[in-house]
């Protein structure tokens, strides 16, 4: 194979030099002139940078490797969006460095979930997964409430950002634990665009009476959703605990087509909605099992 | 016949030290695969599931992956350069720095120092740790390539080189960060850029990590292993050019339907799908090879190792692409199906043919015979079900998930609330444990013929030597 | 003192077959560049106008 002693096949240097420009056409084209262009640094109206107290719990959630389970970024894809709202726009995320998108779903996206659940279900569920859904493989994280922010490194991660910052920030900063840095961090993440749920339910359109009325069979499914799905917060027993004692709910005989609106469209900032995720049968036997409580 | 002796004590001491934190790496990967269907398993902070992975994917990464790389590529240059290293002592210390450079990023991904970008998880001062590790490196192997013996340079050659330069460029382009403390530092992108930039590293480290290495080793082992020399040396050169260039223009497609740019998404689709030729044209250069005499299959026990391996890598490079294209992507991103691929690469491509030139290169060194063809066929078999069974489990569980979570019921609502497609996976999820120590066993019996050959080898060498 | 055997260059090219381009792979070659102009020219918004932003709004119009 030594026929031709002038090819680039003898000439070390020649060839190293000709491999480094080949591998940078490409670099130069999809990642070093995209950055120079307006494209690729847009930024949302609504979006802020993050406070003192949100960047710990940012920071927290990369040490934890939330990321390898967790992403953060809704796809422009109908179950998508129905599943987990707003499709997710470039501009939301100026101020994540990194961005934090990850690659699996082991658990659900997490881009609209700032707003979704009051800050005790967070507290709550980060202690105990599966305290709100039994066989959820959601690692417990209960030594976030017993550990310090540190606050020094987080002041010195504002600076570096270039992020501003009050008195009062640093001062909460310093009482807080990492459980409340995380909480806070959840709680902002995608919000600097309105909230939009894919589908919601117009009040006029539910029928007054429940077309499953008095069946067991209703109860029973009603039932068993009610324990996969909404027990974590409304207890066990429906006894009440983030949520509201369903029991008691259940004495004031509401209508049938109020407490479907309820579970259809949620509460915001309290109750997620569940139009989208719930069929009209699935929503029906949840009613059905809450009317069914006041007879027990 | 010349007239020095190599020094192969470097070239050993990253094959021992490759397979110590491959056990490593492969039991924290054991650990994960459990925790992922019974979170009772996650022992407290250190070693959670969010950690114990970023260790576990790094650990084989770095430490089993370019560890065995940095001794196989020690031992390819001083044979095909017919020179010894230029500097055998900065080759001895790059091993140490090494090994002290994976411990401590091991400890301090557990320790929760981590950058989250995925397989560059390491804070800024271990960066800089690993870019003079890869200088060193650098230094030594082009310097022994560019004084070498021997005027022509072989493609496994053009391989290392490529290898070289590119991890240098994508390792130090996408950690630029802003550091804010010790332990602590902030991507220098942000946002849409920052995605950017990660998947231009993150894919292009598995093309200059776990692709061009291990083509060099193929380029250069199977030919020595299996007596046969490479079909066409034409089919070599058009496969090293367009792979080098078309790899780099691809990142954008682990990023499909996310808010990044569509015309970056589309250009790297279709790049991806053209990286198919390439990647065959070493996969058909190389069953050509042995088409000259498939009897070498059953006669010399590495042609199999080899041919295996690069029909993985076949199958790796036909998947990888197809996963790309937007509406497989809609179904099978952020699923299970995804590990399922990885997997396939590196313990079905990577690890298949790293082990393959150990076996060659050992005997070789200590100028002896591997110490048992038998266990290294037992070995081959176990880990072939292994990885099988765990990529095949995780196409089907990924699938699944995919499916689930788009179906709707007859009135437009989903079917499936995330809880229930979450215990789909677990049965899928215990099969994988099961495969993965059915792996780990068959990389025993490796480990356990490695060191019988040594201690074979150290023995005769000796006696040799008194000779 | 032990001996190095040197590699040997003959080992690693055929020279029968040294210049062959298989046809099948040839056209597999040719082939995923054609392909690739077409898919960028379709699925580039400069181009052909598609979005996946303008893909959701399709799909979005039949949700309940």
């Amino acid at each position: 194979m030594s026929k031709n002693d002038n090819s680039i096949y003898s000439k070390a240097l020649l060839l190293s030099i000709v491999a480094a420009v080949t591998v940078l056409i490409g670099t130069i084209a999809t990642v070093f002139v995209p950055m120079f262009t307006e494209g690729m640094h847009p930024k949302t109206d609504g979006l802020k940078p993050f406070t003192a107290l949100e960047l710990a719990g940012r920071d927290i959630y990369q040490a934890e490797g939330c990321i390898n389970c967790h992403t953060q970024t809704v796809r422009p894809l109908k179950a998508d969006v129905m599943r987990y709202g707003a499709y997710s726009k470039a501009g939301e995320f100026a101020y994540d460095r990194p961005f934090l998108w990850g690659s699996k779903r082991t658990g659900p996206d997490l881009a609209r979930i700032g707003g979704k659940y009051p800050d005790e279900w967070h507290i709550q569920h980060f202690e105990s997964p599966q305290a709100f859904y039994p066989k959820s493989n959601m690692p417990p994280y209960p030594w976030l409430k017993n550990q310090p922010v540190n606050a020094d490194s987080t002041i010195a991660s504002m600076n570096a950002l270039s992020f501003p910052y009050t008195e009062a920030e640093v001062q909460e900063l310093k009482e807080s634990t990492k459980l409340d840095a995380l909480v806070a961090y959840m709680q902002v993440l995608g919000t600097s665009i309105a909230r939009e749920a894919a589908v919601t339910v117009d009040y006029a359109a539910i029928p007054a009476e429940s077309p499953l009325k008095g069946s067991a069979d209703a109860v029973a499914m009603g039932e068993k959703l009610y324990k996969a799905e909404c027990a974590g917060c409304h207890g066990v027993n429906a006894e009440g605990n983030i949520g509201a004692s369903l029991v008691d709910y259940s004495m004031n005989d509401m209508p049938g087509n109020d407490t479907y609106y309820i579970i259809a469209n949620g509460f915001e900032g309290a109750m997620p909605g569940y139009a989208a995720k719930f069929s009209n049968e699935k929503i029906w036997a949840i009613v059905e099992y809450i009317n069914s409580l006041k007879d027990k | 016949m010349n007239e020095y002796q190599y020094d192969y004590k470097t070239v050993r001491g990253f094959v021992v030290s490759a397979i110590f934190w491959g056990v490593i790496g492969l039991v924290a990967g054991l650990l994960i695969s459990a925790q992922m269907w019974d979170a009772r398993l996650n022992f407290g902070e250190y070693l959670s599931f969010g950690r114990l992975r970023t260790f576990h994917t790094n650990v084989l990464a770095y430490g089993l992956g370019i560890g065995a790389e940095f001794g196989l590529f020690y031992y390819i240059v001083i044979r095909l350069t017919k020179r010894p290293l230029v500097l055998p002592k900065l080759a001895r210390f790059h091993l140490w720095l090494f090994n002290v450079g994976i411990a401590l990023a091991g400890i301090s991904l557990l320790a929760g120092m981590n950058q989250s970008l995925e397989y560059a998880e390491f804070e800024w001062p271990i960066d800089i740790a690993i870019v003079i590790l890869w200088v060193i490196f650098a230094i030594n192997i082009l310097g022994t390539i560019f004084t070498r013996k021997e005027k022509h340079m072989y493609v496994s050659l053009w391989y290392v080189i490529a290898t070289v330069i590119t991890v240098a460029i994508l390792y130090i382009v996408n950690n630029l960060a802003i550091p804010a403390t010790l332990f602590k530092s902030y991507h220098l992108f942000a946002g849409v850029n920052s995605a950017n930039v990660e998947w231009w590293y993150g894919h292009n480290a598995v093309g200059f990590l776990f692709t061009t290495p291990i083509l060099a080793m193929f380029y250069y082992f199977l030919p020595k292993s299996t007596g046969l020399p490479i079909f066409s040396h034409r089919l070599s050169i058009i496969s090293f050019w367009s792979l080098i260039f078309a790899y780099l223009w691809t990142g954008a497609h682990h990023l499909v339907y996310t808010p990044l740019p569509d015309w970056i998404q589309t250009l790297g689709i279709a790049f991806t799908l053209f990286l198919i030729a390439p990647s065959w044209g070493s996969v058909v250069n190389g069953y050509f090879t042995v088409d000259k005499d498939w009897s070498r299959m059953r006669t010399h026990y590495l042609t199999k190792f080899f041919i295996i391996g690069i029909t993985f890598y076949g199958l790796q490079t036909i998947q990888g692409p197809s996963q790309g294209i937007r509406v497989i992507s809609s179904l099978i991103h952020y699923t299970d199906w995804v590990p399922g691929h990885v997997h396939m690469g590196t313990m079905g491509w990577v690890t298949m043919v790293i082990c393959a030139s150990i076996y060659y290169m050992l005997p070789a060194m200590y100028k002896t015979q591997i110490y048992s063809e038998k266990i290294a066929n037992t070995h081959f078999w176990l880990v072939l079900i292994g990885q099988l069974m765990m990529s095949i489990s995780m196409w089907i569980t990924g699938i699944q998930q995919g499916a689930m979570w788009k179906m709707t019921a007859e009135d437009g609502s989903l079917q499936y609330t995330f809880m229930e497609s979450l215990l789909r996976n677990y049965p899928y999820w215990q099969m994988r444990t099961l495969a993965g120590v059915i792996f780990v066993v068959g990389m025993l019996f490796f480990i356990y013929n490695v060191y019988m050959t040594m201690k074979k080898g150290k023995e005769n060498l000796a006696k040799l030597q008194a000779a | 003192m032990i001996q190095e055997e040197f590699d040997n260059p003959e080992e690693f090219h055929r020279e029968d077959t040294e210049n062959v381009l298989p046809l099948g792979w040839l056209i597999l070659f040719i082939g995923l560049i054609v392909f690739g102009i077409y898919y960028i020219y379709a699925y580039t918004p400069a181009f052909s106008g598609w979005s996946q932003e303008k893909q959701l709004e399709e799909v979005m119009k039949d949700v309940k």
